[in-house]
């Protein structure tokens, strides 16, 4: 048997679920997520993009009127 | 992506009601509307441009709410969201921003307060325009989570374009507005070229079944046809009953420079209809 896998999450941003498997074969195949995140690490990237995107609405906006004066 | 555990999906869909989604465009038209209320305000643009506006983003700040309250069942549970403010959830952020959007929304119809609390409800306005996009990007669901970085921007532009045709249709025949709607669909096109181009497997959502259709059915109407329907040549076309061909679509798409149209809502509609059905 060459095909065994452990699936532990303790070094990605989890941090550890205290559950850890040996399973054969792909982790997947058991419902465990290949690359497992915690939703919250999108934060920065999304709050950043939000910002700019909320500058360029006020940017764009106050550019078409005062575009047309 | 390998078959998963006896066929049950990995993750478990999101437990949203249709008030949600409904939100995402009331929400993100009402603060479009605020931030054209200021700015024309502030610009000193004439006639009822401003107030009008105002009214808008008024009146879909409590339908916001509603909207919210549907999904919550009870509306007392709208109170609890405000007990604690948690930045690191965006949907604390997001109540918290709902609730002084309302506030500075309606303080701005009163004569007194009107362009101080005008300007601030912008602000806020600003907020509600682009923290949907985290509110679904910062989740566990792969198809948004990849997209967290062009989510805000898709959600701006999409509210301050329904916000300038929900003034467009009620007359205005205003040419900022146009520019407004122009650039709001330009980015919507740049947008969903960008993602129609990468080629990631949790992409799929967006291209089969049928949301796939809606997305891209959505994306054409939102981006290259609206950019198309408010293109000054498509506005002399529908004016003169001259017909362009579809050609004019892409010819449109790669034209950045729009010069100012004279168009009104039900010009509008009437190009679109005739030309795109």
């Amino acid at each position: 048997m060459t095909d065994a896998v452990f699936w532990d999450s303790s070094h990605t941003s989890i941090g550890g679920t205290h559950a850890m498997f040996i399973v054969r074969g792909d982790p997947e195949a058991y419902n465990l997520p290949a690359t497992a995140e915690v939703p919250t690490t999108y934060l920065g990237d999304g709050w950043r993009s939000a910002a700019a995107a909320a500058l360029l609405a006020v940017a764009g906006t106050a550019a078409a009127f005062l575009a047309r004066r | 992506m390998t078959s998963t555990y006896y066929d049950v999906p990995l993750l478990k869909p999101p437990a949203w009601t249709w008030g949600v989604p409904l939100y995402f465009f009331v929400g993100g038209a009402a603060g479009g509307a605020s931030l054209i209320a200021a700015v024309a305000e502030w610009s000193g643009a004439d006639g009822t441009l401003a107030p009008d506006a105002r009214w808008i983003a008024a009146g879909g700040a409590p339908i916001s709410a509603a909207l919210l309250t549907t999904d919550l069942g009870r509306p007392e549970r709208f109170v609890n969201m405000l007990r604690v403010f948690k930045p690191q959830s965006a949907m604390s952020v997001g109540s918290w921003t709902l609730a002084a959007f309302s506030a500075t929304t309606t303080g701005a119809l009163l004569p007194p307060l009107g362009k101080a609390a005008g300007t601030t409800s912008a602000a806020f306005g600003a907020i509600m325009l682009t923290y949907t996009g985290v509110l679904i990007g910062a989740t566990a669901i792969p198809v948004w989570n990849e997209n967290v970085h062009p989510l805000p921007a898709h959600f701006a532009a999409s509210g301050l374009a329904s916000a300038a045709a929900m003034l467009t249709l009620a007359g205005y025949d205003e040419p900022a507005l146009n520019d407004i709607a122009l650039g709001a669909a330009a980015v919507e096109t740049i947008l969903g070229a960008i993602v129609e181009r990468r080629t990631s497997k949790a992409l799929a959502p967006l291209r089969e079944g049928p949301s796939g259709w809606i997305i891209r059915i959505g994306g054409v109407l939102s981006g290259p046809s609206a950019r198309h329907a408010r293109h000054p040549e498509a506005v002399r076309v529908a004016q003169g009953g001259e017909c362009r061909g579809a050609g004019g679509i892409a010819a449109d798409a790669t034209r950045m420079d729009c010069r100012r149209p004279r168009l009104r809502g039900r010009e509008i509609l009437i190009r679109y209809f005739s030309h795109h059905l």
